[in-house]
């Protein structure tokens, strides 16, 4: 392997990893925050997207990055709404429920948008390439890590040095305990719903000017993800950013050394990783 | 009070969506059934023809059931449908090219007088499914079934043909050792051949002085066959650079391109359509891929997969190639672009999308237009009896002559357009159109005889010559 056409497979593993943390970021959220699994997470990845074809028409792209992701983080708001009187039951009935929305969201927009694949034009600013050690690369694969690069730094500043991120931190911790000490729960949780599903609608804005896009995606695109969520650890929020770089990594060279697998690598790393580690292999083992 | 009154807003609103996702449908109904009366658009959901499913039928069923279609008036066709999954994308174009055959044959007087009703079944492209909803499409009282749709249902599609004696033509790509491993008298395919597939893009290989590739493609089935008899046929001519099978949900494929380009293959071998197809093409583009090599594979110009790339101007006309049915763009066929408004038509009464021509479409074109011409050759409407008639049918469309299924494969003999999609001069589609390399017959392509059987032979598979239950 040259040098240059390393840093070129590298650069893409990196780019290919920040897609998916953009996918996996705000599922982590609500599952580490909420102890709820939302199956719906892809189709508002999809709705992301398709706001995206239709915004960005009329405004343009960089309006879009914003609206887009607000309006679905407020449907999630609606969603959280719903699925709040089972908190606390069966997850099962969470999890039937959030799969029903799914459902729901995918019609609504084959109702709005039809069934064609869509695919938005990439903005003129972005449509250009840059030579990294001789060999061109997409710039809005870079711009796309650069906003995967500000989404981490947020979000870790957000739950590290807000006082909102050390009630989420404490929720993650001990529910009853934050509680007691008359922190509102509810409106707690209503926040994480939403901003999870507005990051799962960023996502789905990024992937708007590179992936063809059908409505019925939204039931099934991620669990092409999954495996991060399980590697980085399922409750564990700071796993999912390196989770997610290591399986674009191993994606990327894999792809080269064993293209035939290439399908197959990252659920591979998710069943060695349930072996050896099943908290996931950026969580500490707590202790006993 | 405050949260009662929010939670009954929430109830409300999740009815609205609902009902709201739910008026898709019932729209979608009410426009088909007035199209029904106004332009033959039918659609037939009613559950009141209780026949028993065809693995008991015998004389009585299979009376019973003729009895149900004369009562009607009407003659029943089934369609295995895809409605849910991803793959779904598609489902405008296919369902038009069915209706659209079913628009003809009404308009010419129908069949023995009788109008033809397409009744639906929605399996999600899961051939769990497949079992169920063909069993209830027979006890509507269909005739005989167009589906299913997906490569991947197509097994079980056969198996429940078989075992029900119930004849089913199926519009998806075929793969070989699906065609050979599942013969049945009951299964005949109108879709893609994968084996053909592979031999024009060889020839085109070939001819071009190709002498690299790499393939990129869908697990197994019809894709993998496509791979298969390419490098079969070419030997050590091509040298086979690797290959990447995809899952039909990917759609991100920046670190596969990342590795062909090191590579440096004369041609993508691609085995995909749809999503899939419009995310490899679209994100080769950005990475510069088709200026270093060109796609060879089929599905070509087919609007499901071209019309979103072409609007992102992100189609790289001129480095694509491959095979495609319907030459929509070769408008001196005497009723061509008549054709493509009608298609368009039903693209807007069933869905209210605008669509441009379909390779996918004019399979279920094909599909609907062969029962309905064996349903007129024949006064018995048994099982059996459509079975024998789809065996000896033989028609014309405004694109080929004498269309019939092969003896021995029941695979139907298209006219296949080798092309390479450029962009079009006149202003008339906004869709790439094929620049013909060359017009195969279905002969000059398709595996012979004895070339499945020594196939056959070469996977421990018994091969079933079908002409011997004519």
């Amino acid at each position: 392997m040259t040098v240059p056409f390393f840093f070129q497979t590298l650069v893409t593993g990196l780019s290919s990893g920040m897609i998916s943390y953009m996918m996996v970021a705000g599922m982590s959220l609500i599952i580490s925050g909420m102890n709820m699994v939302n199956f719906g997470q892809g189709a508002f990845f999809v709705l992301g997207t398709y706001l995206t074809y239709t915004i960005a028409a009329s405004i343009g792209f960089i309006p879009a990055l914003i609206i887009a992701p607000l309006i679905v983080g407020g449907l999630g708001w609606f969603v959280e709404r719903a699925v709040r009187p089972l908190f606390g039951k069966n997850m099962l009935y969470i999890m039937l429920l959030t799969f029903g929305v799914a459902y729901i969201v995918c019609d609504m927009m084959v109702l709005i948008w039809g069934y064609a694949i869509r695919l938005m034009k990439l903005p003129k600013f972005l449509n250009k390439s840059v030579a990294i050690f001789g060999i061109y690369f997409p710039t809005y694969y870079l711009f796309m890590i650069a906003v995967g690069i500000v989404i981490a730094v947020s979000f870790w500043f957000m739950m590290n040095k807000t006082k909102l991120g050390m009630m989420m931190r404490a929720i993650i911790k001990d529910r009853e305990m934050v509680a007691c000490l008359g922190i509102n729960v509810t409106k707690l949780f209503s926040i994480m719903f939403m901003l999870g599903t507005g990051i799962a609608g960023l996502g789905g804005v990024l992937n708007a000017p590179i992936t063809g896009m059908s409505p019925k995606e939204g039931l099934s695109i991620f669990a092409n993800v999954m495996p991060i969520l399980m590697i980085g650890g399922m409750r564990n929020m700071n796993g999912c950013l390196p989770a997610a770089l290591l399986v674009g990594l191993v994606n990327a060279f894999g792809a080269i050394y064993f293209p035939q697998y290439y399908n197959v690598i990252p659920a591979a790393l998710m069943v060695i990783c349930m072996f050896i580690r099943p908290q996931g292999i950026f969580t500490k083992k707590e202790a006993a | 009070m405050k949260k009662r009154v929010l939670s009954v807003l929430m109830v409300l609103t999740i009815f609205t969506m609902l009902f709201s996702g739910c008026s898709k449908s019932a729209s979608t109904g009410n426009e088909q059934n007035t199209g029904a009366n106004a332009g033959n658009v039918t659609k037939d959901t009613s559950k009141e023809n209780d026949v028993k499913p065809a693995e008991n039928t015998g004389t009585q069923n299979t009376e019973t059931q003729k009895d149900n279609n004369d009562s009607k008036d009407v003659v029943k066709i089934g369609v295995l449908t895809d409605r849910s999954s991803p793959g779904a994308a598609t489902v405008v174009w296919a369902e038009a090219g069915a209706e659209l055959a079913v628009k003809q044959i009404n308009e010419a007087g129908g069949i023995n007088g009788k109008q033809v009703v397409l009744v639906y079944r929605d399996t999600a492209n899961d051939s769990a499914n497949v079992a169920q909803k063909a069993t209830e499409l027979v006890s509507e009282g269909v005739v005989a079934i167009l589906g299913p749709k997906g490569d991947g249902e197509a097994p079980t599609g056969a198996q429940w043909a078989e075992t029900n004696k119930f004849p089913m033509v199926t519009p998806c790509t075929m793969n070989t050792r699906v065609t050979i491993e599942n013969a049945t008298r009951y299964m005949f395919s109108v879709g893609f051949n994968a084996w053909a597939i592979a031999n024009m893009n060889a020839i085109y290989a070939e001819e071009q002085g190709f002498t690299s590739a790499y393939f990129i493609g869908n697990d197994g089935g019809a894709p993998g066959d496509s791979r298969d008899f390419f490098f079969k046929r070419e030997g050590d001519r091509v040298k086979n650079l690797g290959s990447s099978q995809v899952a039909a949900s990917v759609t991100e494929f920046s670190t596969i391109i990342s590795s062909v380009a090191g590579k440096n293959p004369d041609i993508i071998l691609g085995g995909i359509a749809g999503p899939n197809f419009v995310s490899l093409i679209n994100q080769g583009t950005q990475f510069g891929l088709w200026e270093k090599a060109h796609y060879l594979g089929w599905y070509t110009c087919d609007s499901t997969n071209t019309s979103s790339l072409a609007e992102a101007g992100n189609y790289p006309y001129g480095r694509v190639h491959g095979v495609d049915l319907w030459p929509f763009w070769l408008s001196d066929i005497e009723g061509n672009d008549e054709m493509v408004e009608d298609y368009n038509k039903f693209g807007q009464q069933l869905y209210g999308q605008e669509i441009l021509p379909s390779d996918m479409g004019y399979t279920w074109y094909i599909g609907i237009t062969a029962i309905c011409e064996a349903l007129k050759t024949t006064d018995d409407w048994s099982p059996e009896g459509v079975t024998t008639a789809l065996e000896n049918v033989h028609f014309d469309t405004i694109y080929g002559k004498d269309l019939h299924f092969r003896d021995f494969d029941h695979v139907m003999n298209h006219t296949y357009y080798y092309v390479t999609a450029v962009e079009d001069t006149t202003g008339k589609w906004s869709i790439p159109v094929g620049e013909v390399y060359r017009i195969y017959k279905a002969d000059e392509v398709l595996p012979t005889k004895e070339q499945m059987k020594a196939y056959a032979e070469e996977i421990g598979l018994t091969f079933k010559d079908l002409s011997e239950y004519k």
